[in-house]
């Protein structure tokens, strides 16, 4: 990360924006003054980055989503206590997971998740938030007209199915399992893991095989 | 997809690159977003402040950007709201002055430091 970091700043510069230059002096000045101040070490912030890239990602939430589809003990289990379903799965929840809540999509009901106010997100099953979740537009839209936030992102649900839109927030963490696609049985776990996206994890894609 | 609604995904891709459909695990544009990023998590992780104030700085932060533009406004960069969060807190906390802040970003802006970060 620190080699990317110093590439960029030496190789790229004539494509970036003006405050650009700001923007990594800034972050520079900021890393610069907290190591000297002994609050973070040098590769305090590679070992954060590098968790984020291996230990935490959608494929967790994945193999969640995959392990409730075959295992409906499980499934219940975790949907009346979603942190302790990940467990059994030796998923950690730390910073970003307390709280969780699994709601399931089903033949009656779509479930959507958003958050209004910032973009409060399963980290560690869905790793970081993509762009889509934290843009001022998806969350002004989503709860007004989900339908037609759902048609953009290519979904298109029978008009008597009922949407329900979750808004995360610090006190709870909504998470989707999507609808197993049909033709799967006998699948495993892998396999279907290998179906469910990010977006079908938040309600903004169905999974097909 | 519906064509009557001036499609969202299009807008999306407008000045901020793909949206992505199928996102992989992080979504960093420039460095200094991964570093702004890791550096709030690295405070909270040490105990130097607890990860809800982070949280509630960066709320009041976006909620300020959103009472003060229109939802599409082009200047949006959710990166900027995080750093400008996460400098706010540490400033409020006296972890750092806003002076030394200043005289270090214009010392890496203007390349009289060389310290690799």
């Amino acid at each position: 990360m620190s080699d990317d970091h110093h590439h960029d700043e030496d190789g790229h510069h004539h494509h970036l924006r003006e405050s650009e230059t700001y923007y990594a002096a800034r972050t520079k000045a900021l890393e610069s003054l907290f190591r000297e101040k002994g609050l973070i070490g040098t590769d305090t912030v590679d070992r954060v980055i590098n968790f984020f890239e291996h230990d935490m990602g959608p494929f967790n939430g994945a193999k969640v989503v995959a392990k409730a589809w075959t295992d409906p003990a499980f499934k219940e289990r975790l949907l009346a206590d979603a942190n302790k379903g990940i467990a059994e799965l030796g998923l950690k929840d730390g910073i970003e997971g307390e709280n969780l809540r699994v709601v399931e999509n089903s033949e009656d009901v779509h479930n959507i998740v958003c958050c209004t106010l910032c973009s409060c997100w399963p980290w560690p099953l869905l790793g970081l938030p993509p762009y889509w979740f934290k843009d001022p537009v998806f969350r002004a839209r989503v709860v007004r007209e989900p339908r037609a936030v759902l048609s953009d992102f290519g979904v298109t649900l029978p008009e008597d199915k009922s949407i329900a839109v979750w808004d995360s927030s610090a006190q709870v963490r909504y998470f989707v399992i999507p609808q197993r696609p049909a033709d799967t049985d006998g699948w495993s776990e892998e396999k279907l893991a290998a179906l469910v996206s990010t977006e079908a994890m938040q309600g903004l894609a169905l999974v097909s095989a | 997809m519906n064509a009557s609604t001036e499609t969202y995904v299009d807008e999306l891709r407008e000045g901020v690159g793909a949206l992505p459909r199928n996102c992989e695990s992080l979504q960093f544009d420039e460095p200094w977003q991964g570093r702004a990023f890791g550096m709030a998590l690295a405070l909270a992780e040490a105990k130097t402040y607890p990860w809800e104030s982070f949280r509630q700085s960066l709320i009041s932060t976006i909620g300020a950007w959103d009472k003060s533009h229109t939802p599409d406004d082009e200047t949006w960069n959710y990166y900027e709201q995080w750093l400008a969060a996460f400098e706010k807190l540490v400033l409020s906390q006296g972890l750092i002055s806003a002076e030394e802040l200043d005289r270090r970003t214009e010392e890496f802006q203007t390349r009289s430091r060389v310290e690799l970060i």
